[in-house]
């Protein structure tokens, strides 16, 4: 018997899975991890749902436990395939408009971000998102000033790879 | 364009092509068991706690223990006994008080030092275990040394050859070696669960606290 609040659950995670899906890309390198963590992402979301309250919207507070997720709760398995396909999935969707520089551009971007640790791949996240200074010192809980210098590192750091 | 403006706009592209998970396979999922790394942390200091619960229990069964209590005159076997309870007791209480403090929805920075503050009770309460063991066989093995009647036959007999201080320091050593061992075997036990649960929080925890500086 599911509740009324498991399927409000349900409907508004099944609404924003692209969140979710997101943080997978980003800190997983196959598809069984990528499946295991957003696994493990669900769990934790409704195991925190009875204190989530309407005052915050369903996304900010989905970004905040995924990521809490795949940065410390997460038990990383052991797997032997590794990062080869965290680019290949990019480029999927990038077949109209074929643009040879930019896809290059783009593979070596998202090679570097793959070689980020957790922390630094939460802001790119973060910023990728359009999430604001406030939003991200929150998220992070550092303070906004340290998370704009490093901000402006990773970004200096990301364009040095396409202009060396 | 700004090199990053791109992966941006590639960012907000491919958002499309994620498979979409349906309500029935969240509902699914709703059914499985989490394998957070807390649910582990719990789990394996709820076992620590057990075992050293089940050896204190053990070792108040040993025929020679309740000897000892037959001539521990000032009841210092007992006194030692009670506040291991209470040093037992205090841990589990602030274990479980740290455990609750673990919560999804905060900062990354305080969840990861949440669960670090939790694993670290437990770590406390171990090298509390390592020393109350040292300091409490340093003293039984002088009470023993004083009272119990098969130790003092021993001791008189080598006392005659006048060979008596070198019997009480090769017996107080015998005793430190096996301590001694006995600790490095716990350390190193600990330093193992530790690596394998804990070395990503650590570094994590680390490079946020960097970014403090």
């Amino acid at each position: 018997m599911k509740s009324a609040s498991e399927a409000l659950f349900v409907k508004q995670l099944q609404e924003n899975q692209n969140i979710i899906h997101k943080i997978c890309r980003l800190y997983t390198t196959d598809v069984d991890s990528h499946n295991d963590l957003f696994q493990e992402i669900t769990i934790q979301l409704w195991k925190a749902f009875p204190n989530f309250r309407g005052d915050s919207k369903f996304t900010t507070w989905a970004y905040r436990v995924g990521l809490n997720t795949a940065i410390t709760l997460y038990r990383k398995k052991k797997r032997t395939i590794d990062t080869i396909e965290f680019d290949s999935t990019f480029h999927k969707v990038k077949q109209e408009e074929y643009n040879f520089e930019e896809e290059e551009q783009l593979k070596l971007l998202y090679s570097a971000i793959n070689e980020l640790n957790d922390i630094e791949k939460a802001l790119v996240f973060l910023y990728l998102e359009d999430k604001d200074y406030a939003e991200i010192s929150e998220t992070l809980g550092i303070s906004e000033v340290n998370a704009r210098v490093k901000m402006n590192r990773l970004k200096g750091k990301l364009k040095k790879i396409l202009n060396p | 364009m700004d090199e990053l403006e791109i992966l941006k706009r590639d960012w907000k592209k491919s958002e499309n092509s994620f498979n979409q998970v349906s309500e029935k396979d969240i509902v699914g999922m709703l059914q499985k068991r989490s394998s957070s790394i807390v649910k582990w942390i719990f789990i394996v200091s709820v076992c620590e706690f057990l075992l050293w619960i089940s050896a204190s229990l053990l070792m108040r069964n040993n025929d020679k223990i309740t000897e000892f209590y037959e001539y521990d005159k000032f009841h210092i076997m007992l006194l030692l006994e009670l506040f291991s309870y209470f040093i037992l007791i205090y841990f589990i209480i602030k274990f479980y008080k740290n455990y609750r403090k673990i919560n999804s929805t905060q900062p990354i920075k305080s969840l990861i030092k949440n669960v670090l503050d939790t694993r670290k009770t437990v770590q406390n309460y171990i090298k509390i275990v390592i020393i109350y063991t040292i300091i409490t066989t340093i003293i039984l093995f002088f009470v023993q040394f004083n009272f119990d009647p098969e130790i003092a036959k021993v001791y008189h007999e080598v006392e005659k050859s006048g060979k008596e201080t070198l019997f009480v320091v090769i017996s107080l050593l015998v005793t430190l070696l096996f301590i001694g061992i006995f600790s490095l075997f716990v350390w190193l036990f600990y330093k193992l669960i530790y690596g394998i649960l804990l070395k990503h929080l650590h570094k994590n925890y680390e490079e946020l606290k960097k970014l403090e500086l």
